[in-house]
């Protein structure tokens, strides 16, 4: 689906931030992505999405390659703030403005708003205006506006950041019931371990491990290596003795 | 919320007129002339339920900026000597200069506050299309006007993070620099975030070209709204050249 072929990229002036990346996301499966902080999560998807332009090696999805600021209705990203996705007055601007680019015709043009307001189970938001909503209807709002284009690869960049506990479960529920094919980085490994199936551990500009997230989280070794800890969930639990 | 009855006129209405209303201002020189024009801008502000507080907060930068020049416009020296103090000469054509412009800029800001008061700011948009200022200038203007707001946010936010730190507990040469310094920190970063919101509005189609979802329906009396500000605007093209 998404194919990543020997990537490499420095931002000018700048070290080498990621080396030789090989990847490929399986359609309709999610992945996540996890590092320590200024690893190049955030490099990779913006390249991915053509934000950025490799200096070598080709990004393909669906078997289009990927081009420099150019507009892909097949792959979408997720920002880390909300606040650099919703810039409309109100959030229906928002959701309408990617469908309303792509060529849709007037009339259709609620339909579609409201039926990706729904699958995000906040039709409420419709006409309010992104200011005055709260860190969790923001990412909410915003991950509308990415649905509302039918995007087959979606790029989450941190979205549980700064998500309380109900809204990150309500994105994580909202992340279960998708069909597209997901790539999620996080520092959040137990809402990693409820959303995905596969990891990519990237380190230094490079992968270094790449499997079904239980078995690698649960290796501690790994997971210290590279400046992370093994979740809880994963720690076996303990016998409790009862006298 | 209550709507303000400004929000009710057509923005391509409200648009021209007071466009038109601001052009006017702007050519007057003589003193009854200016002086109508503000009384109309005042008026203007109160009956369409632009709230006074919201247009004096947006009176007060530009007017400490002119408080700051007047020092150096009443010393400019003229023909007509008014007054001679101990030190300084006061001329009549610095005092009605410094007149002058306070006058008109007072008034333009205040149609500017009505204009863009509780604006929808897609809708703004989409009426500057529809009078036919081009797409590439709407988004200059807009971008701006968001950068603008976007910076005023940050400011505020950082200066209540500096007061809690007690910053405005030091005083002189030292407190100005860290002041500057902060102000030029942000003047980065709300640039920064600018493009990010750019390269969002790309990655979701956007080719600087708008589309809106609704069209415009106008009223009788968003015509006769117009009507009077126009009328006004011609009375005081006509005091001008009249009195
Ligand atoms: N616009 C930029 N210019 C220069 N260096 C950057 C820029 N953005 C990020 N970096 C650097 O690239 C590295 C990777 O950043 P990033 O991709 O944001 O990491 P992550 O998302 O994994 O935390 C960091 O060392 C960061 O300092
Ligand atoms: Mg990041």
């Amino acid at each position: 689906m998404l194919n990543i072929d020997n990537i490499s990229f420095a931002y000018p002036g700048g070290n080498p931030i990621l080396k030789e990346i090989n990847l490929t996301l399986v359609k309709g499966e999610n992945t996540a992505l996890v590092g320590p902080n200024g690893s190049g999560k955030t490099t990779l998807f913006l390249l991915c999405c053509g934000i950025l332009k490799e200096q070598a090696g080709k990004i393909e999805v669906d078997g289009k390659f990927i081009q420099h600021k150019k507009f892909n209705s097949k792959i979408s990203y997720l920002f880390q703030s909300p606040d650099d996705q919703l810039f409309s007055s109100t959030i229906f601007d928002d959701v309408a403005f990617g469908p309303l680019n792509m060529g849709v015709e007037k009339k259709d043009i609620h339909g579609i708003v409201r039926e990706a307001l729904k699958r995000v189970n906040s039709e409420k938001l419709s006409d309010k205006s992104s200011f005055h909503l709260s860190g969790g209807e923001k990412r909410i709002a915003a991950i509308a506006s990415l649905l509302s284009m039918n995007p087959e690869v979606l790029l989450f960049d941190e979205p549980t950041a700064n998500l309380d506990s109900r809204n990150k479960r309500k994105v994580i529920e909202l992340i279960q019931c998708m069909d597209e094919t997901l790539f999620i980085s996080s520092h959040d490994l137990e809402f990693l371990l409820e959303t995905c199936g596969r990891v990519i551990v990237i380190d230094e500009g490079r992968i270094v491990a790449d499997g079904p997230i239980r078995e690698i989280m649960s290796d501690e070794e790994l997971m210290k290596r590279h400046g992370l800890e093994k979740p809880h969930s994963l720690i076996p639990h303990q016998e409790r003795h009862h006298y | 919320m209550k709507k303000a009855p400004i929000q009710f006129w057509d923005y391509r209405w409200k648009l021209v007129s007071l466009v038109i209303l601001i052009f006017a201002i702007a050519y007057t020189g003589k003193p009854a002339a200016m002086i109508s024009g503000l009384a109309f801008s005042l008026l203007l502000t109160f009956f369409t339920g632009t709230n006074p507080g919201e247009a004096v907060k947006n009176l007060k930068t530009p007017l400490y900026l002119l408080l700051f020049m007047s020092p150096f416009i009443i010393l400019t020296p003229g023909r007509e000597l008014l007054w001679q103090l101990p030190v300084v000469k006061i001329y009549r054509e610095s005092l009605d200069l410094l007149f002058t412009i306070l006058l008109k800029s007072t008034s333009i800001i205040l149609i500017f506050n009505a204009l863009l008061y509780k604006a929808d700011l897609t809708r703004l948009m989409q009426a500057m299309k529809t009078v036919g200022i081009p797409g590439k200038l709407i988004s200059i203007l807009i971008s701006t006007y968001r950068y603008i707001f976007l910076y005023r946010k940050d400011l505020v936010k950082l200066s209540i993070a500096a007061k809690l730190r007690a910053h405005s507990k030091r005083r002189g040469f030292s407190h100005l620099l860290t002041s500057a310094d902060i102000m030029l920190t942000l003047l980065v970063r709300s640039y920064e975030q600018s493009e990010r919101v750019q390269a969002a509005m790309v990655m979701r189609g956007y080719r600087g070209e708008f589309y809106f979802a609704e069209k415009f329906k106008s009223k009788f009396s968003d015509k006769i709204i117009s009507l009077v500000v126009l009328m006004a605007a011609t009375g005081i093209i006509l005091m001008e050249n009249l009195c």
